[in-house]
């Protein structure tokens, strides 16, 4: 097919979704479809979630797979360099990499994931909470978001981390959540602010409807926009904080791999075998690099006029 | 404004108080006695409820009492900061000038070639310096310049012995050793500045004041550099103030991974070894600094936008 043919044929398309009435999100994917680079950062991202969720699919080693080393082969045991037996090589006790990739996948997505939708969860409350009511409610609930805002997130985090005995994934994600949720409640009051004046809500009102669903049902769905925006770009971020938490020591304790502390378990050895440092950053840059253009592309499709 | 500083003061507090008292490790080493312990914790006011301890501790650094550090050898605080704050500055202010002078023009030069071949590339490289992991920027930078290459120092600040050595001999080491976190600093805020440049010179070039300009004929450059350059740049200047904290509060990650003495790695260790005094002085240095950060960006912005007004 020409790209003639198939400009006629979208455009032809996009005239008979209008002529129905069209809904926002179909007119958003529309628009999301133009941005070629959030589209394949979208398709990267569903490929990288398969791969880390199917993990045992994917690798024939199992997780708690030691190699010793093997004097018939010089590609088997402890630090070997990438090769058709290990595709990114081995670390110092024989494990697969590329399996420990995989698997710290599982956990440094679910960290970034399971953080994010508390935040929002959190954040939209609050938010809602301040912007539909106002007055009091409204001064006390921002005065705590700016106050919780100014302390510097990563030191405190630092702190939280290890004051909260244990080392697993709820507890990071805890800990992130407890510093992660005031964007999206700021974002939300804002849209409240003006939603609220709007003659819906007063329709809405007038036959009877509760506060509670007034605020949820009928003005959510319309101040979503900023907050799938600044949730897609933040799923990104708490990757990176994970991973930096994880760096300095603080994060998921070994032997549960996650981005972050295989790479900090390679500073041991980054003279020894590079390519332990090469490809957990790798996985987190490319993760979080997608991450970002989804939420860009995210934001021209949804509204245009966002800045976030 | 002041309920906030005491917000983030108590906030803060709390939260380190959930550490516990810096006395309890103490406990564990049977050549301590326990009455000794409780006699060090007697001295250093660790007895007292949190409330107590937070009036007493907020009014001291009110009077400009910073106390002594419990771990560092008992140094004063102040001490300690400010030899931190030296070197962190030296590294900041030279990635702020650097991200800056990189950022902007190219910000700009991305807004008026927009969808170009360029534009794509620096649109490229802002979304890659935004992405990149800190740490695993700076450990990728030492494996080749400093482990393969041998070319710069893979960590600290100065050479051994190079105190006494002549004042350009001094620079020329300073600079080698300042490469590499220069470079990885600047990188975040090289990107997101950029980004910056480029969404507030596009929102200008839209404007119908320079479809006017362009219309009574005035050469595209008088348009550019006159009527749209010096709108597009407000926004920018607010930059400078909402940068100021991190000016001073240094960066954790980079300063740990290129061991730099500044004020993040500071913070770090006084958290560690839950040195109070230490901690609650460089937190809440880094708070202050945020918040006037931002009143300061307000009041620049209000400053060099007449159209801004603050009722």
């Amino acid at each position: 097919m020409s790209p003639k043919m198939s400009e006629t044929k979208e455009s032809a398309e996009m005239e008979v979704l209008s002529a129905r009435g069209a809904s926002y999100w179909q007119i958003v994917f529309r628009r999301l479809k133009k941005h070629k680079l959030a589209i394949f950062s979208a398709i990267l991202l569903t490929i990288i979630i398969i791969l880390c969720v199917g993990a045992p699919l994917f690798t024939k080693y199992k997780l708690d797979y030691y190699e010793a080393d093997d004097p018939n082969n010089p590609y088997l045991g402890v630090y070997k360099p990438p090769s058709k037996y290990h595709w990114f090589g081995t670390d110092e006790l024989g494990r697969d990499e590329f399996t420990r990739i995989l698997y710290g996948g599982r956990v440094s997505l679910l960290v970034g994931f399971a953080s994010v939708l508390s935040s929002m969860l959190i954040g939209i409350f609050v938010g809602a909470w301040a912007g539909y009511y106002g007055g009091l409610i409204d001064a006390l609930l921002m005065r705590f978001t700016d106050i919780m805002f100014s302390i510097p997130i990563l030191p405190l985090l630092v702190v939280l981390a290890a004051v909260i005995p244990g080392g697993g994934v709820w507890k990071i994600v805890l800990v992130i959540t407890i510093f992660g949720w005031m964007t999206v409640a700021r974002l939300v009051r804002g849209m409240y602010l003006s939603l609220k004046e709007n003659e819906y809500t007063e329709a809405a009102r007038a036959i009877g409807a509760s506060n509670v669903r007034i605020m949820f049902k009928h003005l959510l769905p319309n101040a979503m926009a900023p907050v799938i925006v600044s949730a897609t770009l933040g799923v990104g971020g708490n990757i990176i904080y994970e991973s930096s938490l994880s760096f300095l020591g603080f994060g998921i304790m070994p032997p549960t791999p996650s981005w972050g502390n295989m790479l900090q378990n390679a500073q041991n050895s980054m003279f020894l075998a590079p390519w332990l440092v090469w490809f957990p950053g790798l996985a987190i840059f490319i993760t979080v690099l997608s991450f970002n253009f989804l939420g860009d592309g995210l934001r021209d499709a949804l509204d245009p006029r966002l800045k976030i | 404004m002041i309920p906030l500083f005491i917000g983030v003061a108590l906030i803060t507090f709390i939260i380190l108080s959930l550490v516990g008292d810096p006395f309890r490790q103490l406990m564990r080493n049977p050549h301590i006695r326990p009455e000794d312990v409780a006699r060090l914790r007697q001295q250093w006011g660790f007895d007292k409820p949190v409330y107590i301890r937070f009036f007493k501790w907020f009014w001291s650094m009110l009077k400009g009492d910073w106390g002594y550090s419990i771990f560092a050898g008992g140094k004063p605080v102040m001490d300690l900061v400010k030899v931190a704050i030296g070197w962190t500055l030296k590294f900041t202010i030279a990635s702020f000038i650097l991200a800056f002078v990189v950022a902007v023009p190219i910000g700009i030069y991305s807004a008026l070639h927009q969808y170009t071949f360029f534009d794509y590339v620096f649109t490229g490289f802002a979304f890659f310096g935004m992405s990149m992991p800190t740490f695993w920027f700076a450990f990728v930078l030492l494996m080749i310049f400093g482990v393969k290459l041998h070319w710069l120092p893979i960590g600290g600040v100065m050479t051994p012995g190079m105190e006494y050595a002549s004042f350009f001999a001094r620079l020329l080491d300073q600079v080698k050793y300042f490469i590499l976190p220069v470079v990885v600093l600047s990188l975040y805020s090289m990107g997101s500045w950029m980004r910056y440049a480029r969404s507030s010179m596009l929102e200008v070039i839209r404007q119908d004041y320079i479809r006017t300009a362009r219309a009574k004929g005035l050469p595209e450059r008088v348009v550019i550099y006159k009527h749209a350059l010096r709108n597009a740049l407000i926004p920018i200047v607010t930059l400078l103030g909402l940068a100021l904290p991190s000016l001073v509060s240094g960066a954790m990650i980079t300063e740990t991974v290129f061991s730099i003495p500044g004020m993040g790695r500071l913070t770090l260790q006084a958290m560690l070894n839950n040195d109070y005094p230490l901690a609650m002085v460089c937190l809440l240095l880094q708070s202050y600094l945020l918040i006037f950060g931002n009143l300061i960006a307000d009041i620049i912005y209000a400053i060099v936008d007449p159209r801004i007004k603050y009722t």
